[in-house]
């Protein structure tokens, strides 16, 4: 059980929230500890020998018997059929390299060169590219270094970039865990824009030589929260299957086919945000060398309303050319779903006293229908750590803004952003790391990871940190002293 | 774009007198950048000097030819292997990766300066369908074939979008390449030039190399000159100004030329003058100025009597082989007039090389204080004819890759006024000398005549 928030000193409402916070939490051990030295009491009152004598007299052999069976083969009942823990062994991210650095200023030139951007796209994607929050080392493919960038994004290019990104994160995570390709026998990829013949698992077979009963899946056009997804097939397949069985979650996306050749605004966004990076994850439903233990997977689907269906979606422009359009109201359907998806995770994970307030406020909103704000839930009190997709500044400011977050709390969020670029679903897992890195994560500590995606998806996984990272080697080692940067609402370029 | 790795050079077909086997056209051009490897920082801003605006118009083309590599050999270079040094070597040159901009604000507005911002080098990817051997015959046949092996691009439309250096990598059909170098003179003079292109080399080598000494990036620019001073007649403004479109209006158009003095017409060369005090430099220069004067005739007997001097190293100050590890243009740039009595066509080779030997010349600096606004489009070479000295550098061994040492190599300005621009550099023995120009259209031709014709008397 993790400790609630410090008392605040000095201000009586903030202890008399802390109070509150202790008996709620608490409530099963506010209650029986009173009863329970009744109930001594009351034994001590009328002597243990002749209680037990009265209980001996009373009782018959059938009666003891199934006083004694009967809980026990309600123990080993629950114990059966609760399905296993799943643990995180190790995770590890695409380390980028300098040669794929695309900075600021090359980005524009570049973005000039396309005969089809005018002068009024370049200016919008300037602008765009100031206030997004992206540096100057974040990387794109090398055949996006090419002029004009779209020409050599060939099937093999495609090929090069996910034995650039994928490979190097796979190989990092055997050599991090130690583990032999042959151990794997689930594998679950996803990549949402990227869905060669033969298919992204069985590439990985390919080059790694897994066994030929591996249990494999790839998801594709699952959008950018598709990353929990995939953990949450993974969670899926281990809770049946023997202890010690070891899968894989890769996530990624793969940016070389898709470029976006139009000159419609709402469609340049994705060309300007999205840069290359992929994760790897290996996943054990055995507790042995693991670093986290999964503690929720919760998934919400908006698709069933229009406005959220038709938010982010793949389209033709006026001339053919296929993009992703983003609406105007994204970050309103995002607040929508992230709400729904709070309502869903929130009392798998909140403390009592939490839900209490939450309640007892939703009560009253309802029966007294007058201006009670609604109650944010604290959140935390649930989680010390939060990794926020990194999809835009604008989503995590308003992420920030919902859950009444600090600064440090999104910090990783924002750095991720900065140095990395919108990786999609692998940038769960770059924040993941930046926190590790900078030596934050203790034992027992809480992390909330949150993702956004075409849908309009919001999913969350909650985990526990069993073992914090001993080093900071992994994406960030050459990056993380320098962070955190002050990022500038425009950047000068 | 992978160099095919083929058997070794030469093809061994006999070429047809005046039509080579192979078609020399440049085709198949990819174009990509390369940028430096860490971040240079934010709005960091280099100054230009006064000397570095001067020479605005004028670029440096420096191709270096390579055969293809024998059986037993390293295989040839892919492209990926040639980018890979490039990104710590621009961490080190990173206003060359920078972009052009202009001050504003009432401190000297106008004024370009280079925003170090990353922007990167272009690199350009070509082929040609032909191999190193015929290349080089129809090279010492025709000359001006390193042209095409260099991009062709001048500073401009916009400055903003402007890179300062392209690499261009030409794969011939034997596995042989060339490498040209389009540089941008404002940036640094031709030595710092070749240092600058020598360390890329040291990086692919996997050897360590010395870091240049820049200029800080915060110092101001340096202050005008004072009003009212002629400007020598090294150098001379456009006829118009010339806006952000750097290149030289020129009344005619200007063709690449090239010729190469063997080590024994040298050596008769200066046994022909051993009772002046002149080098092989002067010698060489004398007779193509003595050429030029000739073919230009009577109606520009006024404008071939003064010559340009370009000195690119100073014996006495720079010791390590002329490489000077920096980004300044500190040549020394001076002009020498015939005197009334001693026309240059039909004067002597040995006196025209004393008076070559004898012009005074000021550093880079001087000459643009001397030439009045620092923003003047002013031309440098090609203001007269042009005599450029680089024969203090080392330019076969500055660019070996690996054990690699180019063929053939080849420095000429490019961006050269009217009067032509001439630079003599040692050749690939280092005895003899390589001579390349850009002359007007129509001198080419009998300008080579005249120089065999001279080198086969004398």
């Amino acid at each position: 059980m993790n400790s609630p928030p410090p008392l605040p000193a000095g201000n009586g409402t903030g202890l008399l929230k802390a109070v509150y916070r202790r008996v709620v939490d608490n409530f099963l051990a506010v209650v029986t500890v009173p009863l329970a030295a009744a109930a001594l009491v009351a034994v001590a009152r009328f002597g243990p020998e002749e209680l037990t004598g009265r209980l001996l007299r009373e009782a018959r052999p059938v009666h003891l018997f199934l006083a004694a069976f009967l809980p026990a083969a309600a123990a080993t009942v629950y114990l059966m059929l609760r399905p296993r823990a799943v643990y995180l062994v190790d995770y590890a991210c695409f380390r980028t390299a300098s040669n794929c650095r695309v900075p600021f200023s090359t980005f524009l030139e570049h973005a000039k060169q396309v005969p089809v951007l005018n002068e009024r796209s370049v200016r919008f994607m300037t602008k765009l590219l100031e206030r997004s929050g992206l540096g100057e080392e974040t990387c794109l493919p090398p055949a996006h270094h090419y002029i004009p960038p779209y020409k050599y994004c060939t099937l093999d290019a495609a090929r090069g970039e996910v034995d650039l990104v994928v490979f190097g994160a796979l190989d990092d995570l055997f050599a991090k865990t130690g583990i032999s390709p042959g151990a794997i026998d689930i594998l679950v990829v996803n990549c949402s824009l990227f869905c060669p013949t033969p298919s992204f698992v069985d590439m990985i077979i390919n080059r790694y030589k897994l066994r030929s009963d591996v249990r494999s899946m790839h998801l594709s056009g699952m959008g950018c929260s598709a990353g929990l997804i995939s953990v949450g097939l993974a969670r899926n397949l281990l809770q049946v299957a023997p202890r010690g069985t070891h899968a894989l979650v890769v996530s990624t996306e793969t940016i070389t086919p898709n470029y976006y050749v139009g000159s419609e605004r709402a469609m340049l966004l994705p060309n300007c945000l999205f840069r290359i990076g992929g994760a790897a994850a290996l996943l054990s439903n055995s507790p042995s060398r693991a670093r986290f233990r999964l503690k929720h997977v919760v998934r919400t689907l908006t698709g069933a309303q229009d406005s959220a269906y038709t938010c982010v979606f793949q389209q033709e422009d006026d001339y053919g050319n296929v993009g992703i359009n983003l609406n105007k109201d994204l970050m309103t359907i995002a607040g929508n779903a992230l709400k729904a998806n709070i309502t869903a995770i929130g009392p798998l994970v909140l403390p009592a006293s939490e839900q209490l307030l939450f309640a007892l406020s939703f009560i009253a909103r309802r029966v007294l229908s007058g201006g009670f704000r609604p109650y944010i839930p604290d959140f935390r009190t649930a989680f010390e750590h939060f990794c926020i997709h990194a999809g835009g500044r604008a989503v995590i400011d308003e992420l920030q803004r919902s859950l009444g977050l600090s600064d440090e709390q999104v910090e990783a969020s924002r750095m991720a952003l900065h140095r990395f670029g919108n990786t999609s679903s692998s940038s769960l897992w770059y924040e993941l790391a930046y926190i590790e890195a900078k030596g934050r994560m203790r034992k027992g500590d809480r992390v909330w990871m949150i993702g956004f995606g075409s849908g309009f998806k919001c999913n969350s996984a909650a985990w526990e940190c069993i073992v914090p990272a001993a080093t900071a080697e992994g994406p960030w080692a050459t990056a993380i002293h320098r962070y955190p940067v002050d990022i500038p609402d425009v950047l000068k370029h | 774009m992978m160099v095919a790795e083929l058997a070794a050079a030469g093809s061994g077909s006999p070429l047809a007198a005046g039509a080579g086997a192979g078609d020399m056209t440049v085709h198949s051009y990819r174009l990509s950048t390369v940028v430096p490897g860490s971040v240079t920082g934010e709005a960091v801003d280099y100054e230009l000097a006064d000397a570095d605006l001067l020479h605005k118009l004028h670029y440096l083309r420096a191709v270096h030819v390579f055969r293809a590599p024998a059986p037993g050999d390293a295989a040839a270079l892919a492209v990926r292997e040639l980018k890979e040094p490039m990104f710590p070597w621009l961490d080190m040159y990173f206003p060359v990766s920078g972009r052009l901009r202009r001050r504003d604000g009432e401190a000297a507005p106008g004024r370009p300066y280079v925003r170090c911002n990353d922007c990167g080098v272009r690199i350009v990817e070509a082929a040609v369908d032909a191999t190193v051997e015929e290349w080089l015959e129809q090279e010492a046949e025709r000359g001006g074939l390193c042209k095409p092996l260099a991009y062709d691009k001048v500073i401009g439309p916009e400055l903003f979008f402007s890179p300062l250096l392209y690499v261009q990598i030409t794969s011939f059909k034997c596995g042989g390449m060339a490498l040209g170098f389009t540089w941008a003179h404002l940036i640094g003079d031709i030595p710092s030039a070749a240092a600058c292109f020598s360390t890329w080399a040291q990086l692919l080598s996997g050897k360590k190399a010395p870091a240049p000494t820049l200029r800080d990036p915060h110092t101001k620019p340096l202050s005008a000159a004072p009003a009212g001073v002629t400007a020598p007649p090294s150098v001379k403004a456009t006829a118009a100004p010339v806006g952000d479109d750097w290149r030289v209006p020129t009344a005619c158009e200007m063709v690449p030329f090239s010729f190469h003095v063997t080590e024994q017409q040298l050596k008769r060369l200066l046994l022909g003058s051993h009772h002046h005090q002149v080098s092989t430099f002067e010698l060489v220069a004398a007779l193509v100025w003595r050429a030029v004067a000739a073919i230009r005739g009577p109606e520009e007997e006024e404008e071939t009597r003064t010559v340009t001097v370009v000195k690119t190293t100073d014996p006495a100050a720079a010791p390590s082989g002329g490489r000077r590890l920096g980004l300044t243009n500190e040549h020394r740039i001076g002009h020498v007039v015939a005197p009334a009595g001693l026309p240059p066509a039909a004067a002597d080779v040995a006196e025209l090389a004393a008076l070559l030997a004898g012009a005074s010349l000021d550093g880079a600096g001087a000459v643009a204080a001397l030439a009045g606004a620092d923003d003047a489009d002013a031309v440098v070479y090609g203001a007269n004819l042009t005599l450029v000295d680089a024969e203090g550098l080392d330019v076969y061994g500055g660019l070996e890759l690996g054990a690699r040492r180019p063929a053939h190599v080849e420095y000429a300005v490019d961006g050269a006024g009217d009067g032509g621009a001439v630079v003599v550099h040692r050749d690939a023995g280092g005895r003899g000398r390589t001579v390349a120009a850009a002359v007007r259209r129509g001198e080419a031709g009998r300008l080579r005549a005249a120089l065999r014709d001279a080198l086969r008397v004398a």
